[in-house]
């Protein structure tokens, strides 16, 4: 029939333009996880280095962030705090960044430091407490630069 | 005072849920013509919904003389035949 | 206290378990009785629920330390309207608040659907019940809002700072009542579908159920965005989270469904596809409360121990089986009545859309779960950042701008190339008009594709303007009416088209000012001592002095910002950071100055002990438009679902130009 055709023909064009619009997108967006042990000091590729905050940095890391010379701390494996790599940061730091707390940052290595792109620093929740968009069950707009935090902790 | 709020709250549940049971009332049955009639209306005040929204539509531009002619004559048919099948199914229940 | 919500909570359970087995009970010859207990059972299972939920606020507002949900997100100095906020903080609470939504919910199905649908309320209510069910088992089994501590603390930690403001107060419930809302179209599928009753009642009994709960769940939507905008500092709203693509895709899936039970309604098309895309929702709806709460996407979120993921992917899979099991075995009553007669006709149009929302709910569904696939399948785990995201969502954004312009034009069946040549001039001539300043205003940008979405918006609106135009003309021409007169009837008359056209002006309006905030914004940091100024993006800012202050919660310390726009000074803002001292947590308070064309967004990023101010400045243009089109629709969507006095179906003909040939 005509018309079951041209429905078909609607839908295969669709999901092939679907298809292209997804596979050029994915391309240039992929970033991999990793921390601190995995970071080697020849692979300059970028990553999303995962990994606590030692303490050393400084009194007031939002205002530091802000000077020309950033914000310098040290990040530890979750799983062996032996294993450390120094960040320098530029940007806005979220509001639950501290000692101890879990962060994400994307960046890359260079000259044994781990220089993280501007502005993308995040802070994770501690493990034990659930993000607050989880804690509501709603879809809190929590962002990759900016704070999440649990219940007040 | 705990123990007392849990009783009344557990027994006054139960007495909710199974009274209608005891007591054997039915509420409104589902006769087998009302459902279809009620589709059968439905069906029909949207069908007078379309011809006004095409009549609208052709008044408004919308719609070229020729394909109004056609889709007009096509709605009211339709609006017919339901208004037939809506007045059997209300001779139907009558009788049942 | 613990007691009576615990032991209220098993009660809802074993309602809830009692009125599922009761309405399908029911269904057997001479069993109407369990009908009638069923429902009684959904005002029981209610009546508990609201028994505990009034025991938590109890708890909450009298401070009961014991109970660990209490402690955990509430203080003894906290404020009334936040310890009731409080219930929703914890993760128990707020799946408490779900289920009660829910029951309350399935009372007004109940309630409402006493004379009507009798065939089919067995099941939906047994479907209402089911999930029901399920929440009360997590609630009263799995993790329990009246968990007891020992020993009980002096104080609570209290609710985060971050939280205590009127937009987190309302985005939860809100949201929930989408998506508890969302269930009932559902729960009306699966009985048309079970009971075999195809016709298109079921759909006409969801449409204002669908059409509300699509509305709060974009109200939540939005409120969550505002509230990141104002309390998170980042200049910007929407980061393609988890937590947003959560609400975002069911959002998605229901505006397409939406869309598409009209086309069932009109033409008796796509009735499969309709069964499918409110399961989708449905399921989506469930997906998105997963989500956030299983832990399978530690990526951005450390979940920790939550243990309620499996419990929520078996309700899905359960969901998605059941379903698709009973859409083949009643696929043959599932025929289109009509096929599609023209790739230029509303049905085409409104298929068009289908496929662009669907397909962005698909693309934003992938790269949520990317990383889970990626650490499945690979060692290394992957993320896609929000490149992607804005690479998909913008062209089939724009797409889907055009259609809401073109559609409203295009008759149902097929259109007429003539008279849509003559509709769609003034539109077309509006958008060229509109090309020549978009072209110069993106030119240094080399964001063409802004130009296209303002020339997009021009034309949509005009389109529209258009629809409204020559639908007061007709009603005013024919009925001899006043044009005052015209427009009451349009409203009155055609409540769900008209309100249907502001709703999607709304949707024209978010994405003009989205479009801008996203191509066009700027940002600069400045450091400056009192006295001293600093421009960015031709605004000047004067530090007039920083301001330092202490009391028992908090430390303060702000800056009061002149800030000038050339000559003329437009607003004074006074962006802070406070440090709550008990649980030593800091939260920077922004200041913005919103006018119609921009939003001045200012954060401090510290102060000093010696005076000098560093600020971060965000200049967003067209910000207000975004918040102000979700106003809009919200205002389309009541338009449009607002009773009307509607008599039975008249006994005769409506009055028309040809009398029908009989027969």
């Amino acid at each position: 029939m005509r018309s079951r055709s041209r429905f078909a023909i609607a839908l295969v064009l669709a999901t092939a333009l679907g298809a292209w619009l997804i596979w050029t997108s994915i391309g240039g967006s992929l970033e991999t996880y990793t921390n601190p042990s995995g970071l080697r000091q020849t692979d300059t590729s970028t990553y999303r280095l995962n990994g606590m905050v030692n303490a050393g940095y400084g009194s007031a890391p939002a205002e530091q962030a802000q000077t020309a010379a950033g914000l310098t701390f040290v990040v530890r494996d979750k799983q062996n705090s032996a294993s450390t790599v120094q960040v320098k940061y530029h940007g806005s730091v979220p509001d639950p960044f501290a000692v101890d707390r879990e962060i994400v940052v994307t960046g890359h290595m260079q000259d044994g430091v781990f220089i993280a792109d501007r502005g993308s620093l995040v802070t994770l929740c501690p493990s034990k407490f659930m993000e607050k968009g989880a804690a509501k069950g709603t879809a809190m707009p929590a962002t990759s630069k900016a704070v999440k935090d649990s219940s007040g902790q | 005072m705990t123990y007392l709020i849990i009783a009344v709250l557990s027994i006054a549940l139960v007495a909710l849920i199974v009274w209608p049971l005891v007591n054997g009332r039915s509420g409104v049955a589902p006769t087998p013509g009302a459902q279809a009639l009620e589709a059968v209306e439905d069906e029909l005040m949207r069908s007078f919904d379309a011809i006004g929204e095409i009549d609208m539509d052709h008044r408004a531009g919308n719609l070229s003389d020729a394909d109004f002619g056609d889709l007009d004559r096509e709605e009211r048919a339709r609006a017919v035949e339901l208004m037939r099948q809506r007045d059997a199914l209300r001779a139907d229940d009558e009788l049942a | 206290m613990s007691l009576v919500g615990r032991v209220a909570l098993l009660l809802a359970f074993a309602a809830a378990l009692y009125a599922v087995c009761a309405a399908l009970w029911s269904r057997r010859p001479g069993q109407l009785r369990f009908m009638v207990s069923a429902e009684r059972a959904v005002y029981g299972m209610a009546a508990v629920t609201t028994v505990a939920v009034i025991t938590m606020w109890t708890a909450l507002l009298t401070d009961q330390f014991n109970l660990a949900d209490v402690a955990g997100y509430s203080s003894r100095t906290l404020g009334d309207r936040y310890k009731i906020t409080a219930l929703w903080g914890s993760q128990a609470g707020s799946l408490l608040l779900w289920t009660w939504l829910l029951s309350l919910v399935s009372v007004l199905v109940v309630v409402t659907n006493r004379r009507r649908n009798r065939e089919l309320m067995p099941i939906v209510v047994a479907v209402l019940m089911a999930v029901g069910v399920f929440f009360t088992s997590v609630v009263s089994f799995i993790t329990s809002p009246f968990e007891t501590l020992s020993p009980v603390p002096m104080d609570g930690r209290g609710l985060n700072p971050l939280l205590q403001n009127a937009y987190m107060q309302s985005h939860p419930p809100l949201l929930y009542i989408g998506y508890v809302g969302l269930t009932v179209p559902f729960a009306f599928a699966v009985a048309a579908l079970v009971t075999r009753r195809l016709d298109t009642a079921w759909i006409t009994s969801i449409r204002r159920w669908t059409t509300v709960s699509w509305m709060f769940l974009g109200v939540g939507i939005v409120l969550g965005s505002r509230w990141a905008y104002e309390e998170l500092g980042w200049g910007g709203y929407w980061a393609w989270d988890p937590v947003e693509n959560a609400a975002l895709m069911p959002w998605l899936v229901a505006t397409a469904f939406l869309h598409s039970i009209m086309v069932q309604e009109r033409r008796g098309m796509l009735k499969i596809w309709n069964m499918v895309l409110i399961t989708l929702t449905f399921s989506l709806a469930l997906f998105g409360t997963f989500l956030v709460r299983s832990g399978i996407l530690s990526s951005v979120h450390a979940f920790g121990e939550s243990t309620l993921g499996p419990y929520f992917l078996a309700l899905i899979v359960a969901v998605l089986v059941g379903v698709f099991a009973l859409l083949i075995t009643r696929l043959p009553l599932l025929r289109s009545q009509n096929g599609l007669e023209s790739y230029i006709s509303r049905e085409a149009i409104f298929l068009y859309n289908n496929l662009l929302l669907v397909g962005l709910a698909f693309a934003v569904f992938w790269g949520t779960i990317f990383p889970v696939l990626s650490a499945a399948v690979r060692d290394d785990k992957i993320t896609v950042g929000q490149g992607f995201f804005n690479q998909v969502a913008g062209p089939i954004g724009l797409a889907l701008l055009l259609f809401t312009g073109v559609g409203p034009l295009i008759p149902w069946r097929k259109a007429s190339g003539r008279e849509l040549r003559r509709r769609f001039a003034v539109p077309l001539i509006v958008a060229v008009i509109v090309l020549v300043p978009s072209l110069m205003l993106t030119q240094d940008g080399g964001n063409w594709w802004a130009a296209v979405a303002f020339v997009l918006a021009a034309f949509t609106l005009t389109c529209i303007a258009g629809e409204f135009w020559r639908g007061m003309a007709v009603r005013h021409q024919s009925g001899g009416i006043s044009w005052f007169g015209a427009v009451g009837q349009m409203f009155v008359r055609s409540r769900r088209r008209y309100g249907g056209y502001i709703a999607h002006v709304g949707i024209v309006l978010m994405i003009v000012g989205i479009v801008s905030q996203g191509s066009f914004s700027s940002q600069g940091d400045l450091a400056l001592r009192t006295g001293q100024d600093g421009t960015v993006s031709g605004y000047t800012f004067v530090n007039e002095g920083g301001t330092r202050s202490r009391d028992p919660h908090k430390m303060s310390v702000g800056v009061k910002l002149a800030v000038y726009e050339g000559p003329g000074r437009i607003a004074t803002l006074e962006p802070r950071v406070d440090m709550f001292t008990a649980q030593m947590q800091r939260s920077t308070e922004v200041a913005i100055d919103s006018t119609p064309f921009r939003d001045v967004y200012v954060v401090l990023v510290g102060l000093t002990p010696d005076g000098l101010a560093r600020i971060s400045v965000f200049i967003n243009p067209m910000m207000m438009w975004i918040w102000t089109g979700g106003i809009v629709i919200v205002i389309g969507a009541l338009i449009a679902v607002w009773p009307s006095r509607r008599a039975r179906a008249p006994a005769a003909m409506p009055e028309g130009a040809d009398a029908a040939p009989r027969g």
